[in-house]
């Protein structure tokens, strides 16, 4: 299986076989930019914005599903849900907050939907059932609202119904 | 397999790797600075619009994402006029004089019983209402005009005559509209309703289909564009 090697912004250097390398469509971008064809072996893609034990654990997220189906297009009329992220995604899942946003920027950055949207769930899900002020103490947010501003938001709510 | 996660270990793909002692922190006071607006977008997306609403109450950029992206609470709420909790339309005025947002938040209105009128008879004439006549003094009507879906729910003729004339008067990018009414809201009123003040409506703007559920069945009209 051919490979490509990825580095780190920290210097690590991550041999990956490059049909698990493409589940990144910047990734896919960037080899084809460089003419690199799949029996190109040594040639080594610098990710700026990603350290190495971000990348480690992307990886292993693309490796999981290396043999998924594409994830289907966006359909803004379809209901979209949190309660449907795999058993393996959920406990890889499992790490501190700001791992899983570094996981976030990552997936955003390589243009990763699929772990995207299992990321972006799982913060939805951490946020639901809770108050606004429990939201800021989960993610550290400071309350930079007016009190009048504040009640403000709370009395158009109030106005606000699903469709 | 070939590859290789230098320098740990291989991963075991039946097993995620949850070891990320070395990543252990919390989380940065910068975050909101540092993720990408889109990635918002994406996370709030997937939300029930109660729960939009309560991150709109967190910090004012969720607030400015939530209430500014088209896809969210735009596409996915609607304006509640909700005579249940008002005063026969002052609340709503006083509303739209002072909200942060004013209409923009959404493109759809819906409202709700205005008084305890059940239904009036076919002779009842129609008059201009207390609350058609504050929303033409405040001026406030500009607000509705970027409506383009539009739910009336009410009782009686009166309340709904007077909604259309705002339609009437303000919606020119109303795509659809759509009535229901109580069980005894006369059906030969609806037709009347139909061939005048929603003709109306259908001069001054870009309406394509208006439905009129009535006791005895769902009237439709839809036009071809």
């Amino acid at each position: 299986m051919p490979v490509v090697r990825l580095q780190s912004v920290d210097g690590e250097v991550f041999p990956v076989d490059v049909e698990i390398a493409r589940m990144s469509f910047a990734i896919r971008n960037m080899l084809d930019d460089l003419g690199v064809q799949d029996n190109d072996a040594e040639e080594v893609i610098p990710l700026p914005n990603v350290t190495g034990p971000i990348l480690r654990k992307v990886i292993e997220w693309c490796t999981h599903h290396k043999d998924d189906p594409p994830p289907p297009e966006e359909d803004d009329t379809r209901e979209k849900r949190t309660d449907d992220i795999p058993a393996w995604d959920q406990e890889f899942l499992r790490v501190d907050q700001a791992v899983l946003f570094d996981i976030i920027l990552a997936a955003n950055y390589l243009d990763i939907k699929g772990l995207l949207d299992v990321t972006c769930k799982t913060v939805a899900n951490m946020i639901k059932g809770k108050t606004p002020e429990e939201i800021r103490k989960l993610f550290n947010i400071k309350n930079d609202f007016t009190p009048a501003e504040e009640e403000q938001i709370r009395k158009e709510n109030e106005w606000c119904e699903e469709k | 397999m070939s590859t290789n996660l230098e320098p740990a270990e291989a991963a075991d793909p039946d097993n995620p790797s949850t070891d990320v002692a070395p990543l252990h922190r919390t989380i940065s006071k910068d975050f909101l600075d540092v993720v990408p607006e889109d990635v918002f977008i994406k996370i709030f997306s997937s939300m029930v619009v109660d729960e939009m609403t309560k991150c709109r109450q967190v910090c004012t950029i969720w607030n400015a994402i939530v209430c500014t992206n088209p896809e969210l609470l735009q596409s996915r709420t609607c304006f509640y006029f909700d005579g249940r909790k008002d005063d026969n339309g002052t609340k709503v005025t006083s509303y739209l004089d002072s909200g942060l947002s004013g209409c923009g938040l959404w493109n759809t209105i819906r409202s709700a019983l205005v008084d305890g009128h059940q239904g009036i008879s076919e002779e009842q004439t129609v008059p201009d209402t207390t609350e058609y006549r504050q929303f033409i003094e405040t001026g406030r009507l500009d607000l509705l005009s970027n409506l383009q879906y539009v739910k009336i729910h009410r009782s009686n003729i009166r309340d709904c005559t007077t909604y259309l004339k705002i339609l009437d008067l303000r919606c020119n990018q109303l795509e659809s509209l759509e009535i229901t009414t109580d069980c005894n809201f006369p059906q030969g009123r609806s037709a009347k309703i139909m061939t005048s003040d929603l003709l109306k409506i259908r001069d001054h703007s870009e309406i394509s289909s208006i439905s009129f559920p009535g006791k005895l069945g769902l009237l439709t009209w839809k036009w071809m564009s």
